[in-house]
């Protein structure tokens, strides 16, 4: 019998730590089950793993028998979450906010020209979730340019972005966006 | 972005999206639909993601804790949907740490303490076979006790029995007078260990266990 959601002999380990230790359980279609434990026993990592968000270090994770991991797309489709650390673009990618984003603004700057300026067409289509603390605010900060705004107050622009040229490239557009752009105020802490 | 917006953009992307207006209703959003994200509250924002988690008419859900930080009505409203969810054919998967919402919303409960599960099963299988637990002024001996009850009776401490045997009106009666007998006052009477007791218990050995 296939169960709506299924966890067999599935465990995550963080280093030393097994987070979730072989565990099994299932929910059947029309079932309510709880998953009751005091902070820190492994509910939230399983529920991520459930979801594809974590890959399993061993066992099965299903999800309409579907592997959360493999099958990501269709199992985020099918499937509601509610989850502690989510927030309103879950389970939306770079593109897809900005695209979404764009449509606010009467004359958007191009998607995807910022997604090249901001060096994001390699996870253009990453889950949020899924994205690096550096891609998450490249994506942020290219948000923040797509109405052409004439002034921009960025905070920490360049917390959890990669020292490599990423972070250069963050600073040289910010201190310089060219001929192209009428920025003409940057209140910064970069 | 506010509740609205939000779920009409991310309704977008289904085929089939249920009702924005229905979600509103459904989530008691309607007050606080045109409200900013950050001057909601932390019930309000709950609910709102709860309400974008059903926008694609899922045939499972993943709530992790879904009722912290809401107030009690803000709690019922999710309680209600949750049982709507359940009616119609969905799976339901729920994470918390409080007990009584575990009571009021699930068929089973998977216990979990240090990533593996101590124990799972239904309500009733959790919270064990009914018992009476009664604490006493006095010592007085169980085996005197289980041949007045028929049943068995064990002592939990020294002033607290448990008795096999679902309360009833007869059975506290007979309890009664045999403490009256031998000049003891009867100082509680529970009808059986509640999941509370019955969950403090298993994780407490749990974790004595990694202590010791």
């Amino acid at each position: 019998m296939s169960y709506a959601i299924e966890a067999q002999n599935l465990a995550v380990a963080f280093a030393d730590l097994r987070a979730v230790d072989n565990v099994d359980f299932h929910v059947a279609y029309g079932e309510v089950v709880s998953l009751l434990g005091p902070n820190g026993a492994g509910k939230t990592t399983a529920v991520e793993t459930l979801l594809g968000f974590r890959s399993p270090s061993s066992g099965n994770a299903r999800i309409h028998g579907l592997d959360p991991v493999r099958d990501h797309q269709e199992v985020v489709l099918r499937t509601g979450a509610l989850l502690q650390r989510g927030g309103v673009w879950f389970p939306m990618s770079p593109v897809q906010v900005l695209r979404l984003t764009s449509s606010y603004y009467q004359a958007p700057r191009d998607v995807n020209e910022l997604l090249d300026l901001l060096d994001l067409r390699r996870c253009a289509k990453t889950s949020w979730r899924r994205l690096s603390g550096g891609e998450q605010q490249r994506t942020l900060l290219a948000l923040a340019l797509l109405g052409r705004p004439k002034a921009l107050l960025l905070d920490e622009p360049t917390t959890a972005v990669d020292p490599e040229g990423r972070r250069r490239r963050v600073v040289s557009y910010v201190t310089d966006p060219g001929p192209s752009t009428d920025l003409e105020l940057l209140p910064s802490s970069a | 972005m506010s509740p609205i917006q939000v779920l009409r953009l991310t309704s977008s992307y289904y085929q089939a999206p249920r009702d924005v207006n229905e979600l509103l209703d459904l989530l008691d959003l309607r007050r606080c639909a045109k409200t900013p994200w950050r001057r909601l509250s932390g019930g309000e924002q709950q609910r709102t993601l709860l309400a974008l988690a059903l926008l694609g008419r899922p045939k499972a859900l993943l709530l992790d804790e879904p009722t912290t930080a809401v107030d009690p009505e803000g709690r019922q409203v999710i309680r209600d949907l949750i049982k709507n969810e359940r009616d119609r054919g969905c799976a339901l998967l729920i994470t918390t740490h409080e007990l009584s919402e575990a009571e009021r919303v699930a068929d089973r409960v998977v216990v979990m303490n240090r990533g593996h599960i101590v124990v799972q099963g239904t309500l009733d299988e959790l919270s064990g076979s009914p018992e009476m637990i009664v604490e006493v002024s006095s010592p007085v001996d169980p085996a005197a006790l289980s041949a007045v009850l028929s049943c068995t009776v064990t002592l939990d401490g020294p002033l607290q029995l448990r008795c096999d045997t679902a309360s009833s009106p007869q059975m506290i009666s007979l309890v009664t007078s045999y403490l009256n007998g031998v000049n003891v006052s009867m100082t509680s009477l529970r009808t059986r260990a509640s999941l509370e007791e019955r969950y403090l218990e298993l994780i407490g050995n749990e974790n004595s266990e990694v202590r010791s």
